[in-house]
């Protein structure tokens, strides 16, 4: 029997709690070059994808422009552009909202960057809705929660009209609840006609969009029964909506350190983590849980009772809510630290492992990487490494002679498009 | 034997004998065509400046500078018998070039004559080029023989006008970069026009991977577009070109632009550049949103920025209200130069000469008139079409003719430099004509000699 292929993408690691910005090697994270050097090693790894993401305001702690981690990024859609002239076969996702968008001038903008990329343009296809991303618009945080999704199904049927319309000189005639738009086809007819859409997140509104719209998703679980549990249930949803089961391709977040033995990957692990979160992140990290400030707290001391947090205070502004329960993840914490007698610092870290990393020698991290894929666990990975611009080349020239070698993985770009590749 | 130059007077008495000995000399060669050709006299008080050349304290020979109407002239350039051939008259010509430059003069001209093929050879030893007969010469191309040489490199720009291709879009301002270009304006199509319409700002950006010496700057709509998506394009596109960024401003008020977008109905001219203003301002605080040394990497503390050099904007006004900060941190230029265009004298004229860095004008008298009212350095622009171009009776190659056109026209407008319109084939080879010799890569602030400016907010922290 064939093996299941794999398909990669590659995180741009810019601003992200995971990116080390404090090592000798950590790299420019605006620096167009930086951008440059990071896709051509992923293309270099003959991966599907690179991925941008994108924030629109800079996040906020207690009111304050949070100062611990690495910020500052450029318009996604202008430095992929760039990035499009300088690769050849890699496909180019952009992270672009459709609360704060138009739905005409985004579908052009797209089509742009399949017309620069020769058909290699994707979009992540993401919500917002709060008022804080709102400050820094037009129409402020004017949408409610339920509408969100609403919109963004409109958003993605009005950008659908026009890059189906591409080519021709069709009257384009939008009338819905959100939309009232009369224009003219007028962009060219573009190698992929509609952009590769990918969607993330989980909620079943979520799922439902992925399952209208994407081909592909960026899913947070690696491996387990959560990983199980949600790519049957996409595949479910697939089949209930008339499209193949494997019609999205689940690409698993995946961050890894390697080492050339076992040994060696796990102390790469921890001081990857380490570095990751300092003293100061640790605290921060705490704060935000307990809904206050502490000024004085010792990261390398116990961390503070359950009884000083206060409740319904989000001290975070600008990254996904991760404090809905404070008290009870509060408590959570404390009894884990006590059990193993651990500093603020070292529970941070324990809490903050981020999505349970891909650690091992290059044939033992592509062992598992093939487990995963051959057990329909995903279809793939999107590859977080944690240093700008380098972070990915260990990946490329050991972990992908590997998985070639196990027959999982491409030995050279197929296809034309990006959505040749990936499907 | 040394050249010594003294400045001297119009009117002084050695001054006004050179001028005698050179007429006796000169007139008769033209005494044939004097009643055909109509004789321009000197008003004394246009004389900018006037020198004289002495060898051994012995006078020699005089030269003068001259204001003629927009254009500013090398006039009487004379060196007497006992000074020929020994090199006096190139030590005169140096001079007062240094002189014009010393008083800003961009551009030189002078006016020689048919009959005289040694100054003629003279002047184009020396970096001269042929041009039609301009000013008060006008038409006369029985006498005048009218050379122009420039003091300093007129800034060479053209538009780049998308047809749809993707392709043919980059290679065209590939093409005129590689033609010298300093600046391309990249259009962006009215969304709803009918015209196939690219992203200009993505244009740019793709570009800056293949171009070297053009800044790139795309059209942007005010009206339809977010502030903030503005501010961080435009911030990106100067990042990618590493500093050879502008943008221009445009204010839609095209019905069919705004049924297309669908958020808002179109407003008045007058509304749309009030509105426009307020865009700009909202951008340029945002691009200083991040003061320059904001990213700090302190190990020490965990500290990646300065959070007290990084700033929310708090633009608040009747058209939109942005908090800011930019998620850009700040590009290489600073604020990158904004360009606005003008073809009449209506709202965007006023906003040309309160908020521009670079105006294009559609004309010389608009060229002018935008200079006389702004109350700043600016730098100004006039648009060219090379097919307009006159051919000088001396004219030794079409290309010098472009060349020579466009200082001319630079000259009346009392521009920096030139747009070249028109089919693209006559635009490229007049920015080819035009275009300086290739210079270091350098930032369009740099090319023009504008300052980088301060963050505000670094003002205020200070």
């Amino acid at each position: 029997m064939t093996k299941r292929k794999m398909h990669l993408g590659a995180h741009f690691p810019g601003v992200n709690q995971t990116t080390i910005w404090n090592r000798p090697e950590s790299g420019s994270q605006i620096d167009p070059a930086s951008f440059t050097r990071f896709a051509q090693s992923a293309e270099r790894g003959l991966m599907d994808l690179m991925f941008l993401a994108e924030g629109l305001r800079l996040r906020e702690h207690d009111g304050e422009i949070h100062d611990l981690d690495v910020v500052g990024r450029p318009d996604t859609l202008v430095q992929l552009a760039q990035v499009a002239r300088q690769t050849s076969h890699i496909g180019l996702i952009a992270t672009l909202s459709t609360t704060f968008n138009e739905p005409v001038e985004f579908a052009r903008q797209l089509a742009s960057l399949d017309a620069l990329s020769g058909g290699r343009a994707g979009w992540n296809l993401v919500t917002s809705h709060d008022a804080f991303f709102g400050a820094n618009f037009r129409r402020g945080g004017y949408l409610a929660d339920d509408d969100r999704y609403e919109r963004a199904r409109a958003f993605a049927d009005a950008a659908i009209a026009v890059w189906d319309a591409a080519g021709t000189r069709d009257e384009i005639r939008i009338r819905d609840r959100f939309f009232n738009l009369d224009a003219r086809a007028s962009l060219p007819a573009t190698p992929q006609g509609r952009p590769v859409i990918m969607q993330a997140g989980l909620s079943p509104a979520g799922r439902d969009i992925a399952v209208r719209y994407a081909e592909t998703v960026f899913s947070p679980f690696l491996r387990g029964s959560a990983a199980d549990d949600y790519a049957s249930d996409l595949r479910a949803r697939l089949v209930a909506a008339g499209r193949p089961e494997d019609g999205i391709k689940i690409l698993a977040s995946a961050s890894f350190a390697l080492g050339d033995t076992h040994e060696e990957a796990i102390e790469q692990a921890r001081q990857d983590q380490r570095d990751q979160v300092s003293a100061a992140t640790a605290v921060r990290h705490i704060e935000s849980i307990w809904g206050r400030r502490f000024d004085d707290l010792d990261p390398d001391g116990p961390l503070p009772p359950v009884s000083d947090v206060v409740d319904g205070v989000e001290l975070s502004a600008g990254r996904a809510k991760m404090h809905q329960d404070q008290r009870g993840r509060a408590a959570d914490l404390v009894a884990r630290a006590e059990a193993e007698n651990l500093s603020v610092r070292d529970a941070v870290i324990r809490a903050t492992t981020f999505g349970a990393p891909l650690v091992g020698t290059p044939a033992e991290v592509a062992r598992v990487m093939d487990e995963h894929v051959q057990s329909r666990a995903c279809h793939g990975f999107m590859l977080i490494p944690t240093i700008t611009p380098t972070g990915l080349d260990r990946f490329v020239d050991e972990v992908i002679p590997e998985l070639q070698e196990r027959g999982v993985y491409r030995t050279e770009y197929e296809g034309e498009t990006f959505r040749d590749r990936l499907t | 034997m040394t050249v010594e130059i003294a400045v001297s007077h119009w009117d002084e008495a050695r001054v006004v004998r050179f001028r005698e000995l050179m007429d006796a000399e000169v007139q008769p060669l033209y005494a044939h065509l004097y009643d055909r050709v109509t004789r321009v006299s000197v008003d004394p008080t246009t004389i900018i400046a006037t020198l004289i050349a002495s060898v051994d304290d012995e006078p020699v020979g005089t030269v003068a500078l001259k204001q003629t109407g927009p254009y500013v002239e090398v006039k009487r350039l004379y060196v007497a018998e006992a000074g020929r051939r020994s090199g006096v008259a190139g030590v005169l010509m140096s001079a007062i070039e240094a002189e014009a430059v010393s008083r800003g003069v961009r551009t030189l001209f002078l006016q020689t004559g048919s009959s005289q093929p040694n100054a003629m050879a003279l002047y184009e030893r020396d970096g001269w080029i042929p041009t039609a007969p301009y000013g008060p010469y006008e038409g006369d191309e029985l006498l005048s023989r009218c050379y122009v040489k420039h003091l300093s490199d007129p800034v060479i720009a053209a538009v780049v006008a998308p047809d749809g291709s993707a392709d043919r879009a980059i290679g065209a301002i590939e093409a005129l970069d590689a033609a010298g270009a300093d600046l391309v304006i990249i259009e962006d199509a009215p969304i709803a026009g009918g015209v196939i319409g690219l992203d200009a700002p993505m244009l740019a950006g793709a570009a800056a991977a293949t171009t070297h010496r053009a800044a790139l700057a795309p059209r942007i709509d005010t009206i339809h577009t977010e502030p903030f998506n503005v501010a961080k394009a435009v911030q990106t596109v100067d990042w990618t070109a590493a500093g050879r960024a502008a943008w221009v401003a445009t204010a839609s008020t095209s019905a069919a632009d705004a049924r297309a977008l669908g958020r808002r109905a179109e407003p008045t001219g007058e509304a749309a550049w009030s509105e426009a203003a307020a865009v700009i301002e909202a951008v340029q605080r945002l691009e200083d949103s991040w003061e320059d040394d904001a990213e700090i990497r302190d190990r020490r503390t965990g500290q990646f920025i300065d959070k007290d050099r990084v700033h929310h904007v708090h633009v608040e006004n009747k058209f939109f209200s942005v908090v800011g900060p930019s998620i850009v941190p700040r590009s290489p230029q600073g604020r990158v130069p904004l360009i606005i265009e003008i073809s009449q004298e209506d709202d965007s004229f006023t906003v040309a000469v309160a908020a521009a860095d670079i105006v294009r004008a559609a004309t010389p008298t608009l060229a002018r008139r935008v200079r006389e009212l702004a109350d700043r350095p600016l730098t100004v622009l006039v648009d060219v079409d090379p097919a307009d171009a006159p051919r000088a009776p001396h004219e030794r190659s079409a290309a010098e003719g472009l060349a020579a056109f466009a200082a001319d026209v630079c000259a009346v407008a009392d521009a920096d430099g030139v747009v070249f319109t028109g089919p693209s084939a006559g635009v490229l080879a007049a920015v080819s004509a035009s275009a300086a010799e290739s210079h270091e890569p350098q930032t369009l602030r740099e090319r023009l000699g504008m300052a980088r400016p301060v963050s505000r907010y670094a003002k205020e922290s200070a």
